[in-house]
């Protein structure tokens, strides 16, 4: 945080201030100076004020935004474990009363959703826990060299069509974390399709980077929501109410993943059509060869 | 006559939870995944009961609950709301619809809830 967004130092600053002015005025009170230049002075000292109050406000309202926004978190976070953790609840009271004596096959289905649901809850904290990182600058990325084009093909499913240029250069970047990355844009695009929707994925190499494009036919992202798609924490209006997936940290870790590989990430929204997201990653160089 | 209950509910794994409640305790049911369809089903099917889960694809909890209490088909059928969401203002806008069973997901077990229906239908 900047020293011109703390309170503390603010307050500290405006009352050096003032106990200087009183000084100076009682000084100038008794060697006595033109009317015309104390005037001024004092017009000076009131700017200087309004200036620093302004800013005090401004500070507060900050502290202010960033402690709402972190109490949403919390109270979005909690819910979205909530519900893992009640349907573990629930199946395991249900396997553990023996007036309903399931058999063995039940057994297995119940242990099965509950794996599920538990692994749910390990992704969750597993992407907390990089925010966290993220937070803190105390991100580290494994950087190597790997062929995109393998990584998106191990990821995608059959439904999904992937067209790419032959001879593709590898690139140089985090491959779990990338993995990550595509991953969640795949379950994006998949989620937010309209029923029968395609989704396509695109590679392409341009001038040091290769480009990673996928796009969907979906809905497309609303007018009010573009501005605020890669913030942390944040979910679609229509995400909030309806489903119950989707912490909204996936895209703001995708952003800063990319983004400290050294590429671009960005989307389009077409209209009613459905979205497109890229991002970019930098080629490997000759002498990253190397080190691998 | 065996009691039908209407659950809608978009988690699947709970579904199948209830599955075996309501089979051991011989009641009927019949499951909505959406809102949309569990205010159709909420029509078609004369429920005894209906359970409501709030976030729910297509319509939420609180869209139908206002269209099951404004159809006079449906106006009459007891219902619970059955959610995870515990924010007094969620609470209220329930209460405010005219439903007084809200239960909380993770504070109770499956059997305690057939517990309660049992009770609210007046067995």
């Amino acid at each position: 945080m900047k020293i011109w967004y703390c309170p503390q130092f603010l307050f500290l600053l405006m009352n050096l201030l003032i106990i200087a002015i009183v000084l100076v005025v009682f000084n100038l009170s008794i060697n006595v100076i033109e009317s015309h230049i104390a005037a001024l002075l004092i017009l000076f000292i009131a700017a200087t004020f309004y200036v620093i109050g302004y800013l005090i406000i401004f500070s507060f309202e900050n502290l202010a935004e960033a402690s709402q926004s972190k109490s949403e978190f919390i109270s979005i976070i909690s819910h979205q474990l909530r519900t893992p953790v009640s349907s573990i609840k629930w199946q395991l009271s249900l396997i553990l009363d023996k007036k309903f004596n399931l058999n063995e096959e039940k057994i297995r289905k119940f242990l099965e959703s509950i794996n599920q649901d538990n692994e749910k809850m390990i992704n969750m904290i597993n992407d907390l826990l990089e925010v966290s990182r993220i937070e803190d600058k105390s991100l580290i990325l494994n950087l190597s060299s790997f062929s995109l084009r393998d990584l998106t093909e191990e990821i995608v499913s059959l439904n999904i069509k992937v067209s790419f240029p032959d001879n593709i250069p590898d690139v140089f970047a985090d491959r779990v974390r990338i993995k990550n990355v595509i991953i969640n844009l795949i379950d994006n695009a998949v989620r937010y399709n309209v029923d029968g929707g395609r989704v396509s994925i695109e590679l392409k190499e341009m001038p040091g980077f290769i480009r990673f494009l996928i796009k969907d036919e979906g809905i497309g992202i609303s007018e009010e929501d573009l501005r605020m798609i890669f913030t942390k924490f944040f979910r679609g209006v229509n995400t909030l109410r309806y489903k119950t997936d989707g912490s909204g940290i996936g895209l703001y870790i995708a952003k800063n993943i990319i983004n400290a590989s050294g590429g671009k990430i960005g989307f389009e929204s077409r209209d009613g059509k459905g979205s497109i997201f890229w991002f970019t990653l930098p080629i490997t160089k000759a002498e990253q060869k190397i080190i691998n | 006559m065996k009691k039908k209950i209407l659950i809608i509910e978009d988690e699947a794994h709970l579904q199948d939870v209830f599955k075996e409640i309501f089979e051991s305790e011989g009641y009927e049911y019949v499951f909505a995944y959406d809102g949309e369809t569990g205010i159709k089903m909420a029509e078609n099917e004369s429920p005894d009961f209906i359970i409501l889960d709030l976030i729910l694809p297509k319509k939420d909890g609180f869209e139908v609950l206002q269209e099951l209490k404004n159809n006079p088909k449906t106006s009459k059928i007891p219902m619970a709301v059955l959610s995870n969401l515990e924010g007094s203002h969620d609470v209220e806008r329930v209460l405010s619809l005219g439903v007084s069973n809200y239960f909380i997901k993770s504070h109770y077990t499956p059997q305690e809830i057939s517990e309660k229906i049992k009770k609210i239908m007046g067995e």
